[in-house]
């Protein structure tokens, strides 16, 4: 569990991850230059560095976002969520940009996400429709025409917005982003950035546990890997 | 307001006792870059269309678009223009979504 200063959603994710997944996990500073003896990280959701100059941008420069690349290179589990994949953008470690919701606001609520790709560890368990919460307003996912159609030829798209159908419209696209996309991949698979947070919705004592599967991800990336 | 804070300073340290004020200010040799980063122009700048909107019911009917950008000025000790470009693409702006221009100025 990566912490910077801004981080907010870290202790629910640690506890998402040791009650609900049953995984040791541990607190890592942003300063740590090594990660080993970690099978996996969680980027948490936030507002690192109070979202100075552009979300994510001066998290990405810290040095154990290194090592969070050379964990991705290797294969583990890398899972960003809202200013986790904020940050994973920033470095480059995924596709595209996250920049301003298209209607201004900041958006705190459920919405309905639809796996796009069950072939991905990450979506292998994930029904056709899942209810998670969001919280951003800077989550419009942008990339150029070229990285779409990348991202689409190689099943990296993971999510998109949708109605609780699972249809995509206008109005469940509450952010603006191209193409409804709500999370993607990286080109191996192991890395997952998404704007909402399946951490915040694992146990059903505290309502839901429709962000188990996402969740879960990290034992099936293990499996895989 | 830090920059004027460090600027005076720099011009104090290098201020011999007996000298005058003018003196002390035309000593300073740092060289101000000031980085424009835009939004790139096929991305929709959702607060400048906020803005141009606002603008428009103000009456400035002849506002057609507003972009909004930010201006980055940076104080360094000698300009070298590849540093700079450097310090952008690494950290000012996101080329995913960004450009940028820098110019030295007075």
């Amino acid at each position: 569990m990566i912490q910077f200063p801004g981080s907010n959603c870290d202790q629910d994710a640690l506890w998402s991850l040791r009650s609900d997944l049953g995984v040791k996990a541990e607190y890592v500073w942003h300063s740590e230059r090594s990660l080993d003896g970690f099978d996996g990280a969680f980027i948490p959701g936030g507002f690192t560095y109070g979202d100075y100059l552009r979300c994510g941008a001066i998290a990405g420069q810290s040095q154990v976002m290194q090592a969070i690349r050379e964990m991705a290179d290797s294969g583990r589990p890398v899972l960003g969520a809202c200013n986790g994949f904020q940050i994973l953008c920033e470095t480059g470690i995924l596709p595209g940009a996250l920049v301003q919701n298209i209607d201004q606001r900041f958006v705190c609520t459920t919405v309905h996400l639809r796996t796009e790709n069950r072939d991905s560890a990450w979506t292998t368990k994930c029904p056709d429709v899942l209810p998670i919460p969001v919280a951003h307003g800077e989550g419009r996912f942008v990339a150029d025409e070229e990285t779409l159609r990348k991202l689409n030829g190689d099943g990296r798209v993971a999510f998109r917005y949708c109605d609780e159908t699972g249809g995509l419209t206008d109005e469940a696209n509450f952010n603006g982003s191209v193409e409804s996309i709500a999370g993607v991949l990286n080109e191996r698979g192991n890395v997952l950035g998404m704007m909402p947070h399946p951490e915040r919705v694992t146990s059903k004592k505290i309502g839901s546990e429709a962000g188990l599967p996402i969740i879960s991800g990290f034992l099936s990336v293990l499996a895989n890997a | 307001m830090r920059a004027g804070f460090g600027q005076g300073l720099r011009s104090n340290n290098h201020k011999s006792p007996k000298s005058g004020s003018v003196e002390s200010v035309t000593i300073l040799d740092m060289v101000t870059v000031r980085v424009n980063v835009t939004l790139k122009p096929s991305l929709l700048d959702s607060a400048g269309r906020t803005v141009a909107k606002s603008l428009q019911d103000l009456s400035f009917g002849e506002v057609e678009d507003v972009r909004i950008g930010k201006t980055i000025t940076l104080q360094v000790s000698e300009f070298d223009e590849a540093r700079v470009k450097a310090m952008c693409d690494k950290l000012l702006a996101n080329p995913v979504i960004e450009n940028y221009t820098f110019e030295v100025v007075d």
